[in-house]
């Protein structure tokens, strides 16, 4: 009798194990979302006098030219990422699986190890790499003779978006690499082994063996570095606070910003919903996209 | 053995939960009142700034005083500082006693977030008479004042040159019309030197410490007061394009450094400190920074001027921003609902602020909010004097940020960055102000 009810527990205890999650989740997560939603409807700039204005925050919000710059900057960060960060990482995650990598506890506990600094440390030691007096990048290109690349790396508009993807990109490699490889640990040998018989040559398993052999992993990981890319902020904040101007402004800085230098906090609300509503169509939007064959696998 | 870990576990975690509904309810009987305070006033600095020194004084006095009462004073990084204060200010959960920044005082007070110490002041006439006239301007709205501070009447706008350097691009004396300044920027720089050394990354100085004097000079300060009144002035008045065309036409002729967007206020200084840079521009805060920081042949060789007079300015040479107290210390508003929070309040700022303190500021080169007539200058710096010498002739004119709706501050600043960069003309930097300008109207 204990038996069973141990495997069938009523639903009594069911609810009562479920709901301090819920509750906590619920707490945390949704009541904020909700006091945002109600909020983006009032002129308010923190105070005691709240104004309802309607939808006035969000048509301001999607005719303000500088959001939607902000957003393009957030894409640029998501496409850098999923290049640099997934891609770098299904490579370095591929070459562990090879025997000819020595030392591969050692690689792989460096490539990691950027992960668990916190962002505005990353920022604040990529400020300083790029300095242009004092900075590693500077003096390594000046001690190889290639004084003609140096550049304003954190001042000039054009090149920001990628001088500021850098250090995002290299922080997350590990956290990648660690994912696709436990992927990449659930493949059969017998696999590489018959592929090695046949002649395939790394790059050839690569594509043929490992990528679809891995293919969920990868869908959630890109996933995961789209959410990532469109909450980006703490190491733009740290780096360039979002300038020259607005030209490294992205969609949590820009509702930050609004929120908090300018007090428009209804705006700010606003500005975080849409923030949300856009994150959730792209995700959606890369799920229908890359997991259209197997939507059963998450 | 797992058991137990898990027991324990959740017994710990459990406790904050537990404890803090405690702490609760036993405050509502019997807890000792508890008084906080958030400053940028850094315990490191209590040897240089005398700023500093009277806070900790200060600190010293109230604890002595009040010994049943917990004070909890926490010192946060001048620029961390105005993002966490606006925060706590929308979360409605400002410390007891803050520093207050003259722009923020309209919507603080708008939201009833600040106490009025007007009554206090009109109490004791023999302390509040010693202010120095309008020097509390940033801090009052309708005719109450809201915040009091230990500084004030110095300057946001000082140029710090090194003659030897000037010297040595064939200039004795420091130019006093700007197309002379330009000519000089040029030989300057050909002979391998930073012009201007110049760190806008959060982006205040160039409207601070730049702008805001040679615009003011351009349009006179009655634009100034109007655009702060939302009396009818507007930012696309040719006299203020023509001061914003200044800064581009500096940025124009490379007479700043190139990563200018990506230094900070301080980091602006170190070129100047080691001799690569021949100016930067700040204000009187610098002083002492330079006296202490600077090479001692670089500060043998440092000399204050200010802005070059420009062809069609309205105002006079000698109208430079400042003649208020930028920051100043003020309180929650929530005090007066406990009045011995509100006493303390008070003793605070009397303890803070008073004239011995204000002997000492002066006596260590800075500016009192309080006429100080009396003082030894022997431990005074040259350059010290100097400053004085630079106060005494100088026209106050309001700083645009310490008087502007924020929003429109943060407009004009971000965008004064794209114009360092030739990004944008003057006219346009106008026209997006001026929309902002708009937009913020009530």
């Amino acid at each position: 009798m204990s038996n069973h009810s141990a495997l069938y527990p009523k639903k009594t205890v069911f609810i009562s194990l479920l709901a301090p999650g819920v509750v906590l989740y619920a707490v945390i997560a949704l009541l904020p979302i909700l006091g945002a939603l109600f909020l983006s409807f009032f002129k308010w700039s923190g105070g005691v006098h709240k104004t309802f204005i309607g939808f006035e925050n969000y048509k301001n919000l999607f005719t303000d030219i500088r959001f939607w710059n902000a957003l393009k900057n957030n894409l640029i960060i998501t496409v850098v990422s999923l290049i640099g960060q997934v891609g770098i990482a299904l490579i370095v995650a591929t070459l562990f699986l090879s025997r000819s990598v020595k030392l591969k506890n050692f690689h792989r506990s460096v490539i990691f190890f950027p992960v668990v600094l916190a962002a505005i440390i990353i920022g604040f030691i990529w400020t300083m790499v790029y300095s242009r007096d004092y900075g590693l990048l500077n003096f390594i290109l000046r001690s190889i003779g290639l004084e003609s690349w140096i550049k304003p790396w954190l001042d000039d508009p054009d090149i920001i978006m990628y001088s500021i993807s850098a250090p995002i990109v290299w922080q997350y490699i590990g956290y990648y690499t660690v994912i696709i490889s436990s992927g990449m640990t659930a493949i059969p040998k017998e696999i590489f082994e018959s592929s090695d018989l046949d002649g395939a040559t790394g790059w050839r398993k690569l594509v043929y063996i490992i990528y679809p052999m891995t293919r969920n992993t990868i869908i959630v990981s890109v996933m995961i570095c789209i959410a990532g890319s469109m909450k980006i902020f703490t190491h733009i904040l740290v780096m360039t606070g979002g300038g020259p101007g607005s030209s490294s402004m992205v969609m949590a800085l820009y509702a930050y910003r609004n929120s908090f230098v300018k007090y428009k906090l209804g705006f700010g609300s606003a500005a975080s919903l849409g923030i949300m509503l856009i994150s959730l169509i792209f995700i959606l939007g890369t799920r229908k996209i890359m997991g259209s064959k197997n939507n059963d696998q998450f | 053995m797992k058991k137990l870990t898990v027991l324990l576990l959740v017994v710990f975690l459990s406790i904050p939960l537990f404890a803090n509904g405690n702490g609760e309810e036993g405050g509502a009987t019997a807890a000792p009142v508890t008084f906080t305070s958030m400053t940028t006033y850094n315990k490191a600095n209590i040897e240089t700034d005398a700023r500093v020194e009277a806070w900790f004084n200060m600190v010293e006095a109230m604890k002595k005083d009040h010994p049943d009462v917990n004070f909890e004073f926490e010192y946060i990084p001048h620029d961390a500082y105005q993002d966490k204060i606006q925060i706590l200010a929308a979360a409605n959960e400002l410390p007891d006693a803050l520093e207050v920044k003259g722009s923020w005082t309209k919507n603080f007070v708008e939201n009833e977030r600040l106490l009025p110490l007007t009554k206090m002041m009109d109490e004791d006439k023999s302390w509040s008479e010693l202010f120095k006239p309008g020097v509390l301007k940033n801090f009052t709205v309708n005719g109450q004042i809201y915040a009091i501070g230990i500084e004030g009447g110095g300057s946001t706008h000082i140029i710090f040159y090194n003659s030897a350097i000037l010297k040595e691009a064939g200039y004795d004396k420091f130019p006093d019309k700007f197309d002379d300044f330009k000519q000089m920027i040029a030989a300057i720089k050909a002979k391998g030197y930073i012009p201007i050394s110049l760190g806008d990354k959060s982006s205040w100085v160039a409207e601070s410490c730049y702008l805001s004097t040679i615009g003011n000079r351009m349009t006179g300060v009655e634009w100034t007061d109007s655009i702060t009144n939302r009396s009818g002035a507007s930012f696309n008045n040719p006299q203020f394009i023509k001061a914003l065309g200044v800064m581009a036409e500096l940025a124009a002729i490379g007479a700043f450094n190139e990563d200018l967007n990506s230094l900070e206020y301080k980091q602006q200084r170190t070129s100047y400190y080691n001799g690569k840079a021949a100016m930067f521009v700040e204000g009187g805060w610098a002083v002492n920074s330079v006296v202490k920081n600077a090479l001692p042949e670089v500060l043998e060789a440092t000399h204050l001027a200010d802005f070059p007079e420009v062809k069609g300015q309205v105002g006079p040479d000698n109208l430079n921003t400042g003649g208020t107290s930028g920051w100043g210390i003020g309180f929650n508003s929530s005090v007066s609902e406990n009045p011995e929070k509100e006493a303390l309040c008070e003793d605070l700022i009397k303890k803070f602020v008073n004239m011995d303190t204000a002997v000492k500021l002066a006596e260590t080169g800075r500016v009192s909010s309080m006429k100080v007539t009396d003082f030894d200058t022997s431990k005074l710096h040259r350059l010290n004097i100097e400053y004085k010498n630079y106060l005494d002739q100088f026209m106050p004119a309001p700083t645009y940020d310490l008087v502007w709706d924020p929003a429109v501050i943060e407009t004009l600043n971000s965008n004064l960055q794209m114009l360092l960069i030739g990004n944008i003309t003057p006219e346009k930097l106008a026209a997006e102000v001026q929309k902002e300008y708009e937009n913020s109207a009530e």
